[in-house]
């Protein structure tokens, strides 16, 4: 019969899940114990061993059973989900790191934190795994709830109540969406399952209204997770609110979910692309424009991270649009395969330099003072140079300045859309980018060549308290997302094994 | 079909005329002598203290939360436990496992809710018992309008009666 | 006859639905909005017998009407002024807010008038066999999503915990108008 290997072979398909589940868990049943007192230094370290312990069966775990439907078609494995958890659980890891020596700063460290931050992972691999859009639902929801009392942890604080009050109830509204999405694709499709959808869609179910509407609905709501204008909205005031460890983990782990998701989603869709694809196009475009011109203007640093976020959910949607392209002659097949594997590559190098961006910012706040303006960074490379620098180079990836990280992502997702032959996207793209390295450059200018304002009342610090920092948390994340913004920029090759999704 | 539904909607339609005729019957033949005593809110024969359109104790509304969590687990049992019934000895063993996850999470919640003493009422509860002693201190005195009457003394032909 | 009561089922259910979803959104005490939701959660539960959803009916009124609309009472209760009569619910906006739900009302009515759904069939069995066949579904075919749903739950209990429980030391200052609740 088979049945007890058919379990094995299933569950061992979700075992990064049921690794964080498990940390999660413990976590929480030691959390008494975890709350004060000695135990309280154990929180964080258990919070990083469950992120990397997912990161390391999930490396370790064999490529056999790729493309094959776990728990009778729920789930699925492929390389798509593979390079995308990779990523989200180096993201997640890093954001612990963050999370460890910022939390302890502001006094805001609970063990919930890190429990919270391994649900919320979990639902996010979820979300990458599903192959019924039930399950999708189900991995968002698990990802958002986390994120939600995650931008409202620092209770006493208004602007994290309003971050987390905001963020709850527009997700409520793109779930509410995209669940009657959901609904409707059910009434065309008579399934959720993606494979299903995907012959109803061969079938034409994408040129009857019901199945415009239900396409239509689940662009919106994954829209809303990337925070794609015109569903931008709640991005600015949310990165702004919420502490500093948990904009750096909820941007960029509900971008890796939602865009992972949504490339499977557009994929599955692609025969009916006529529908889907002029508004994916649009959004893009009008994200990377607003959001690129939007971030000029902005003087808070996590404000500015939170426009640029959208302008990189532009670009993103990019790579997504030309999943559209599947089916059109091979050269349109080559671009979705490329883009797949640029929007993968591009994930990871956005995380590393806006995990690194707000490690420096977590870095820089104390009990009484939370770094968030350009001028806490000036003068910052005469007065902490490596921190400086670092800061430089994060800007430098996120505006995709060659020799880093960001630019070989950006230069991977242009090349694709370039394949698939739009070039109007590839223009856009191309004119936002140099638009955007407008104001990243700003913050460069600000760290390097203005005087620090504020006298210095020590030899380390500009009103900063002088603690060394260096050997926390916060200082091996931003050493590695420098490391890796580097090595990646170099050497892109390094870590195509893991990343490139084949078919 | 909603041929099931009828004996419900007739035990509703009872019940409303039921309740209904307590209302009315009593507006209409109860004898309304109003004094300052009969006006107060009735609390179970206590004087009140304070305005009952107060806020709440956000502890309500955590009690509120994890009924719900549990209410839905039970939702969750119900189609569970009726296809348990049907299966063969090997299936309710897999049956059984997959329920004992899904309570055992659950369990977890709860050892968490009950370790964190999420549920412990009056500890740290200082400042709303003392907001309520601000408010007992700080009423007005309620007067009944039978202060100054002294022992009530019953005409013999009641006594006489009972 | 069965379908004219079926009919005078659905127009009742209807008035018992909308007319208190009105009240919900428009009558300016905010307890009394969350009371008037009782009547308007029962008509949906009623619109769950009429299609011979039976199990929903019973979720629909051990859920929403004996939890969730108790914890909207109590989450109104937290509020401060709660029986101040004198807030509006509506806002500038409200009118075109209004217009857009009604288009999209309308889209959708006329959509789903007009699309035959696909594999739905008119008699969905009697309320035993739906039972079986829904728990059969879940141990089954959403064993991962029904386990992910206890995750999920367990989630928003710690979310809940997390965001209400007090977390002032007992030696915390009083006074301030807000605090009373714990923060």
């Amino acid at each position: 019969m088979g049945a007890p290997t058919q379990a094995i072979r299933d569950l061992s398909g979700i075992l990064p899940i049921l690794v964080l589940w498990g940390v999660a868990l413990v976590i929480l049943l030691g959390a008494p114990l975890l709350r004060r007192g000695p135990g309280s230094r154990l929180a964080a370290p258990l919070g990083g061993a469950g992120a990397l312990g997912a990161l390391l069966v999930l490396l370790r775990g064999s490529s056999d059973g790729f493309g094959d439907t776990l728990f009778a078609g729920a789930a699925l494995t492929d390389t798509l989900y593979s390079s995308g958890a990779f990523v989200l659980l180096l993201g997640g890891f890093l954001s612990v790191l963050v999370a460890q020596t910022y939390l302890r700063s502001r006094d805001l460290e609970k063990p919930e934190y890190y429990a919270i931050m391994l649900l919320s992972l979990s639902g996010a691999l979820l979300m990458m795994q599903a192959n019924d859009l039930i399950v999708l639902f189900l991995g968002l929801e698990l990802m958002s709830f986390g994120l939600y009392v995650l931008a409202g942890f620092a209770r006493t604080d208004a602007k994290s109540d309003e971050a987390a009050l905001k963020y709850f109830l527009l997700g409520a509204l793109a779930s509410a969406l995209m669940l009657y999405g959901i609904m409707l694709t059910y009434g065309v499709a008579a399934s959720t399952e993606l494979s299903n959808v995907q012959s109803a869609v061969a079938r034409g179910a994408l040129k009857e209204p019901m199945g415009i509407a239900a396409a239509l609905l689940l662009v919106i709501g994954l829209c809303f997770k990337i925070a794609a204008v015109p569903f931008h909205q709640w991005s600015p005031d949310v990165y702004e609110g919420a502490p500093t460890s948990a904009t750096a983990f909820l941007a960029t782990t509900a971008k890796i979910g939602a865009i992972v998701a949504f490339l499977r989603v557009c994929d599955t869709i692609a025969g009916g692309y006529h529908t889907w694809l002029p508004a994916i196009r649009a959004i893009a475009i009008l994200s990377m424009i607003v959001g690129n011109l939007i971030a000029i203007a902005q003087t808070n640093v996590k404000r500015m991270l939170a426009y640029s976020g959208v302008a990189h959910a532009g670009y993103l949607l990019v790579a997504v649009a030309c999943m559209g392209f599947r089916l059109m002659g091979t050269k349109g097949t080559q671009a979705s395969i490329l883009a797949m594997t640029g929007a993968v590559f591009y994930l990871l190098a956005y995380a590393l330099a806006l995990i690194g961006a707000f490690g420096v910012l977590a870095y820089l706040s104390s009990r009484d003072k939370d770094a968030q303006t350009l001028n806490d960074l000036r003068g910052l490379a005469s007065s902490q140079p490596a921190v400086g620098y670092a800061m430089v180079l994060f800007m430098l990836s996120l505006a995709g300045i060659p020799a880093t990280a960001g630019f070989i992502g950006k230069w991977q997702v242009f090349y694709a859309v370039l394949t698939g032959g739009d070039v109007a996207l590839a223009v856009t793209m191309a004119l936002t980018s140099a638009m955007g390295v407008y104001y990243y450059l700003r913050v460069v200018w600000y760290i390097v060549f203005e005087e620090s304002a504020a006298p210095k009342p020590s030899p380390t610090g500009h009103g900063v308290e002088a603690r060394p920092r260096a050997m926390t948390g916060v200082g091996a994340a931003i050493t590695i997302c420098c490391i890796a913004t580097i090595g990646l920029g170099i050497l892109p090759a390094a870590i195509s094994s893991f990343l490139t999704v084949v078919r | 079909m909603l041929g099931r539904y009828i004996p419900l909607l007739v035990a509703v339609v009872i019940a409303a005329i039921i309740a209904g005729a307590m209302v009315v019957g009593s507006l209409i033949l109860g004898p309304k002598k109003p004094t300052r005593f009969k006006e107060t809110t009735y609390e179970c024969g206590m004087t009140p203290v304070g305005s009952a359109r107060d806020r709440f104790p956000i502890r309500f509304y955590l009690v509120a939360m994890l009924f719900i969590i549990f209410d839905v687990e039970t939702v969750f049992l119900y189609p569970w436990a009726v296809t348990f019934e049907l299966g063969s000895r090997a299936e309710r063993m897999f049956l059984l496992t997959e329920m004992g996850i899904f309570v055992g999470i659950l369990l977890i919640a709860y050892f968490y809710v009950v370790g964190t003493g999420s549920l412990e009422w009056g500890t740290e509860d200082d400042a709303s018992s003392k907001a309520l002693g601000k408010a007992k201190a700080a009423r007005p005195p309620i007067r009944f309008g039978n202060e100054n009457s002294g022992p009530v003394s019953l005409p013999s032909g009641a006594r006489k009666a009972a | 006859m069965t379908a004219h009561l079926g009919t005078i089922a659905f127009v009742s259910l209807t008035a018992l639905t909308i007319l208190p979803a009105i009240m919900v959104v428009s009558t300016r005490n905010l307890v009394h909005a969350g009371f008037w939701m009782l009547p308007c959660l029962i008509g949906v539960a009623g619109f769950y017998a009429l299609l011979e959803a039976h199990f929903f009916v019973v979720v629909q009124i051990l859920i929403y009407i004996g939890a969730i609309l108790v914890l909207i009472m109590f989450a109104l209760m937290l509020t401060r002024d709660v029986m101040d009569p004198k807030e509006r619910q509506t806002n500038a906006m409200g009118v075109w807010a209004g217009v857009i739900c009604g288009l999209g009302l309308l889209a959708s009515a006329h959509m789903l008038f007009r699309h035959p759904w696909v594999g739905v069939t008119s008699h969905p069995g009697d309320a035993h066999a739906q039972t079986v066949a829904l728990g059969k579904a879940l141990v089954t075919r959403y064993a991962l999503p029904f386990e992910a749903a206890s995750v999920l739950l367990l989630a928003a209990l710690i979310a809940a915990i997390v965001i209400a429980k007090s977390m002032r030391p007992p030696a915390a200052s009083v006074g301030c108008d807000g605090e009373v609740s714990g923060g």
